[in-house]
């Protein structure tokens, strides 16, 4: 064990320091931190001769959950992916990495990097994908639906720079006009320019993609409902059918 | 915008259980573990609390208390009471049992980490942490009397949790 330790300290000029946190099991302190300051947990167990595991006995998983749960299978098969890609193999939250005396050191800095990326799970929280939805949907549709001439940030009624829309496309003589909805108020603003856009006899079809269409109330669907012409119920629904609509507003 | 007494009134506020914790923690990947949520008595503030324990290392714990902010994405947490991560030169808290703590400018910069890091003698085990940050998040005490009784003597690290 003792050989072992001295490479390691060798491979990190010193910077790292030992203690036998239990019978046969070697806290290793590297400087590798989180970003709340504390250090990336990793012991050291030998297994047989010149043979040896890193782990983390669970403390990766359970400093993801001050903050994240694993609770869904999407987000278990992430979890699997990185450990899988990683050749990380866990065992009841400890993840574990066999290495030797030869590979200590890259194999070390290849864990860390593994467990911190673990970590890094919790900027999935629906809070932060949520914010990303127009920033997906913008980047779908100009790269593409290029074709169907989109435009940012539209005002049908240039006087009424309150009811802008998100996008606006020509695929054919008349606009077609997209908003984003991701909660009950884009909702109901979503109706207030449709029916607005349909007061003035505006000539245009009004799209929707929601979100999540059961996040909606449904009063705010019904009355959505009414006002557009077409609604995709996700922004994945969105990606896999826009194309056929848009091909289709081309023929009428 | 935040201030630094926003934040310690969210610590400190009195609060009361609205959801209670499960009678047994429970055991899961390498942790026990168990929560529960409360609101502030005064104007209804919700928050939740985590707890959770190394189940191989004992000294391996964090207790926390978050909050949903109504002008802000997601939960923050605010304060966290931690075991020991064992010592090493360059960062002394890590032997010791210590504290995080969000701080108002942190939070006003968009950064939620709970990076402001104090020691503290003030526990010595799960049990004395735990029944320390009830009382610093000011839960009321009919609450801790109910659903945690009395903390047990030091160096006890096996509460009456369902560890």
């Amino acid at each position: 064990m003792e050989n072992i330790l001295n490479d390691i300290r060798r491979e990190f000029n010193d910077k790292v320091s030992f203690h036998e946190k239990r019978p046969g099991i070697y806290q290793l302190y590297l400087p590798i931190y989180h970003e709340d300051g504390d250090m990336v947990d990793l012991f050291l167990v030998p297994k047989g001769k010149d043979r040896y595991e890193l782990c983390d006995f669970g403390q990766t998983l359970m400093r993801l959950s001050y903050s994240y749960q694993i609770d869904t299978e999407n987000k278990e098969a992430i979890l699997q992916k990185i450990l899988t890609e990683n050749q990380l193999v866990e065992d009841e939250g400890n993840i574990k990495f066999d290495t030797t005396p030869e590979t200590i050191f890259s194999d070390i800095m290849h864990v860390t990097q593994a467990y911190t990326k673990i970590g890094s799970m919790r900027y999935f929280k629906r809070e932060v994908i949520e914010s990303l939805f127009f920033e997906m949907l913008d980047e779908f549709i100009f790269k593409d639906l290029t074709d169907f001439k989109p435009e940012r940030d539209v005002l049908p009624v240039p006087s009424r720079d309150d009811l802008g829309v998100d996008f606006s496309f020509t695929p054919n003589g008349h606009p077609v006009y997209l908003l984003g909805v991701k909660d009950k108020s884009t909702a109901m603003l979503a109706t207030i320019k449709y029916l607005e856009f349909h007061n003035k006899r505006l000539n245009f079809r009004g799209w929707v993609v929601y979100e999540d269409f059961d996040k909606i109330p449904k009063s705010d669907q019904k009355r959505l409902t009414n006002a557009s012409d077409k609604q995709f119920t996700s922004l994945e629904d969105f990606i896999s059918q826009a194309r056929v609509f848009f091909e289709r507003e081309r023929q009428i | 915008m935040y201030s630094q007494d926003h934040v310690n009134d969210f610590i400190g506020c009195l609060k009361k259980i609205k959801t209670p914790p499960a009678k047994n923690m429970k055991v899961e990947r390498g942790a026990s573990r168990n929560s529960f949520t409360a609101i502030s008595v005064e104007n209804g503030i919700s928050f939740s609390v985590f707890y959770m324990q190394n189940t191989r290392f004992p000294e391996n714990f964090s207790i926390g208390l978050t909050f949903n902010p109504p002008d802000h994405k997601g939960m923050i947490t605010l304060i966290r009471c931690n075991g020991k991560h064992g010592p090493t030169k360059a960062h002394p808290h890590h032997a010791v049992f210590h504290i995080h703590r969000v701080t108002a400018a942190r939070i006003n910069l968009g950064m939620t980490e709970e990076a402001e890091i104090e020691e503290t003698d003030e526990y010595a085990d799960f049990d004395g942490a735990l029944h320390y940050f009830l009382r610093i998040i000011n839960l009321r005490e009919e609450d801790r009397v109910r659903y945690f009784g009395a903390p047990k003597s030091p160096g006890s690290t096996q509460l009456n949790l369902g560890i």
